[in-house]
């Protein structure tokens, strides 16, 4: 049978990346490799466990390997994966990259290949966390709280937050304002004319988050509008359920 | 009718955004624009859903009338002059900063905006042009603004305000002139597509200025749409296809809307609503639009002076599958693009997973399963490695049949005889009772 080694890496790109980097030697052993985000709550009997230290300096090599060999859009596609919260993504970006490889640089479309199990769930998760990120560029909120800040409450299944960052830095440009995702307690920061930081364990206090006066009047304002621009004669509440799943609704104004 | 002299912005908004809101198009796509990083906003190519209204519908852009007075008197209008409903009108200002506010909020991605007509034509488009250069001037904002030209508007302002606009349209409401005459008086096919006409060619020289000064400003860079009123005027689908893809080649619009006719004002010249808005029919439309637009089909192709209304039981490529069945199967290991994307059940999306994959090795049925091909209407009409998924009679009745009864459709598309029935002893076997 076959060597086992369950890599315990940090729930980030490069910390997945690194991990793919410290795999590696395994596999070329022949030794199966597991890549977990997470520490197991039951450990194998045959298998070795080792922990990989998040290194900046082998995430990077791995990027120009698969940048060089497999192509910008495989790279773009890997790190919409390494945002997803499924359990066996490092393992799927591991066994993807190891197959892309294998084949030689004269195929940089091998992530196409959908009849290998592990590139068809690395497409199924980009496909997961991109449509959930898009998703969300529409369905943030933002409210208005002391000092003009624009602050927006989420909570995403997957780690969309640094995949938001672009688009609103570039919108909102001269604004001070923070997208904080509730259910990994991470806020990303933006003031007004600079660039985002992600802060992790960050934690909100009920005092000032209250949305100011000036608020509530547009935030009045936009419910009517969304009440009145619905046609009554055309009404399909299974058809909005669809596109707007109510596990989004409590963080929007329009459902207060 | 009851005039008041100061209204509040939010009875204004009630109202205002009340009348626009039988106005189908609320995309904001087709315009990829970065921020300057000195202003506000951006724009997407794909287009962002903000929020979804009640009706299903998504909500995209601040979608609001400056004003519903107006002068015309069109039939199926509800704010057409002789109508008595509460009128209210925005100022520039009111406008600007409702959409920034809102912008600012995430809660739309830009604004549409559209009139009745207060006074004139060129008296309601200059105060359209006066709100957008405002909006975009003084307030810096680089969102989406999709903007109505009023029929009869002259050149010039539109003109100018198709530099501020990222896109235009303005609404042939019936596919034909005929409709048009008796049911919007008021205006006519001339005023509708002068305009459109001339942002079609005002866009085109635009592009060639630009490919000698890339950053000189930009004419209507989303396009145009336009949007028909379904079921008013007693048109055939084959009318407003034809009319549809007319305005697609000859036009280059973007984007055609149907809106299914909703009654608003009971009116002799209109048809009584007994049966409510034709929704399926509207929708059928749309896919045939789609067909048009990503799948290469003709009108012609889909419908013909014969027959000349879509199937209701059947969308329009598998009802041109099962009356194309010489062309079928495909084989999908070996099948172009082109073919698979005329194959029932196969969208550009499927058919572009199936190229790449098929590269590594050859496909069948479980991997195309596996990827997420959906092959409920598939299966009738492709083969993978020669074998189609299990032994089916090429004929229409009995893939039609079949068809309808994977969508669970309780009625036959030709009435009762059509579908299977239990055999009858007297008449089918010819057994006569004797008395």
């Amino acid at each position: 049978m076959n060597e086992k080694y369950v890599l315990i890496c940090p729930d980030s790109l490069e910390g997945i990346l690194a991990g793919v980097y410290e795999g590696w030697r395994y596999g070329n052993g022949g030794a199966q490799v597991e890549l977990c985000t997470e520490p197991p709550s039951q450990t194998e009997l045959f298998a070795h466990y080792r922990n990989v230290d998040p290194d900046q300096e082998k995430a990077e090599k791995v990027i120009r390997t698969i940048k060089r060999e497999l192509g910008e859009e495989s790279y773009e596609q890997i790190c919409y994966a390494a945002c997803s919260e499924d359990r066996e993504k490092g393992t799927c970006i591991y066994y993807a990259i190891r197959k892309g490889l294998s084949c030689g640089r004269s195929h940089p479309a091998v992530l196409e290949d959908l009849k290998d199990p592990y590139i068809l769930k690395l497409s199924k998760l980009r496909l997961t966390v991109w449509h959930e990120m898009h998703r969300m560029l529409g369905f943030v909120r933002f409210r208005e709280i002391q000092g003009k800040v624009l602050l927006a409450i989420i909570r995403p299944d997957n780690a969309v937050l640094p995949l938001l960052a672009p688009h609103f830095a570039d919108r909102l440009p001269r604004e001070d304002w923070i997208i904080y995702d509730e259910g990994r307690q991470e806020a990303l920061i933006h003031p007004a004319g600079k660039s985002c930081t992600i802060r992790h364990q960050a934690e909100l206090d009920p005092e000032q988050v209250r949305e100011s006066g000036e608020d509530r009047v547009y935030a009045a304002l936009w419910k009517i509008f969304c009440q009145s621009i619905s046609v009554t004669e055309r009404e399909n509440l299974r058809v909005q359920r669809q596109n707007l799943p109510y596990k989004y609704r409590r963080y929007m104004t329009e459902f207060w | 009718m009851m005039i008041q002299e100061k209204m509040t912005v939010e009875e204004k908004l009630r109202i205002l955004s009340d009348a626009a809101k039988y106005d189908v198009a609320c995309t904001s796509s087709g315009h990829d624009r970065n921020g300057d990083g000195k202003g506000i906003g951006n724009c997407i190519a794909p287009g962002i859903c903000h929020s979804f209204s009640a009706d299903g519908r998504c909500i995209t852009l601040l979608k609001i009338l400056f004003t519903n007075e107006c002068v015309f008197d069109c039939q199926y209008c509800v704010n057409r002059s002789s109508n008595d409903v509460a009128r209210a009108s925005f100022t520039p200002e009111e406008i600007c900063e409702l959409t920034i506010q809102f912008y600012r909020r995430n809660y739309i991605e830009g604004l549409f905006l559209s009139s009745g007509i207060l006074h004139s034509p060129d008296y309601t488009m200059g105060l359209l042009y006066e709100t957008v250069y405002r909006l975009r001037r003084q307030y810096d904002f680089q969102g989406y603004i999709h903007l109505k030209t009023i029929p009869g508007a002259s050149a010039q302002l539109v003109e100018r305000a198709g530099y501020l606009a990222d896109r235009m349209s303005v609404n042939l409401e019936f596919p034909t002139a005929e409709g048009l005459r008796r049911l919007a008086p008021h205006k006519s096919r001339k005023t509708i597509l002068e305009p459109m006409r001339q942002i079609q060619l005002r866009a085109g020289e635009n592009r060639q200025e630009l490919a000698v000064h890339p950053h000189g400003p930009r004419f209507v860079p989303a396009g145009q749409s336009t949007q028909m009123i379904v079921g008013a005027s007693g048109e055939t689908d084959y009318e407003i296809v034809s009319v549809a893809e007319a305005l697609y080649k000859k036009f280059a619009l973007k984007r055609v809307f149907y809106s299914a006719f909703v009654q608003v004002n009971a009116d002799m010249e209109l048809p009584a609503s007994t049966q409510g808005p034709p929704f399926l029919r509207e929708h059928r439309l749309y896919q045939a639009d789609w067909l048009l637009r990503f799948y290469g089909f003709t009108a012609d192709e889909l419908l013909s002076p014969q027959r000349p209304d879509l199937n209701v039981y059947l969308d329009p490529k598998c009802n041109w599958a099962v009356g194309h069945l010489e062309r079928f199967p495909v084989e999908i290991n070996r099948a172009d693009y082109y073919t698979l994307i005329r194959v029932p059940g196969i969208g550009a999306k499927s058919a572009r997973k199936i190229i790449g994959a098929r590269r590594y090795g050859s496909l069948d049925f479980g991997d195309l399963k596996k990827m997420g091909v959906v092959l409920k209407r598939a299966v009738y009409f492709i083969t993978c490695r020669g074998r189609m998924f299990f032994p089916i009679k090429m004929e229409e009745g009995t893939i039609t049949r079949s068809l309808l009864e994977a969508q669970g459709s309780k009625q036959s598309p030709h009435g009762q005889a059509e579908g299977f029935r239990q055999l009858s002893l007297f008449a089918d076997m010819g057994v006569e009772l004797s008395s």
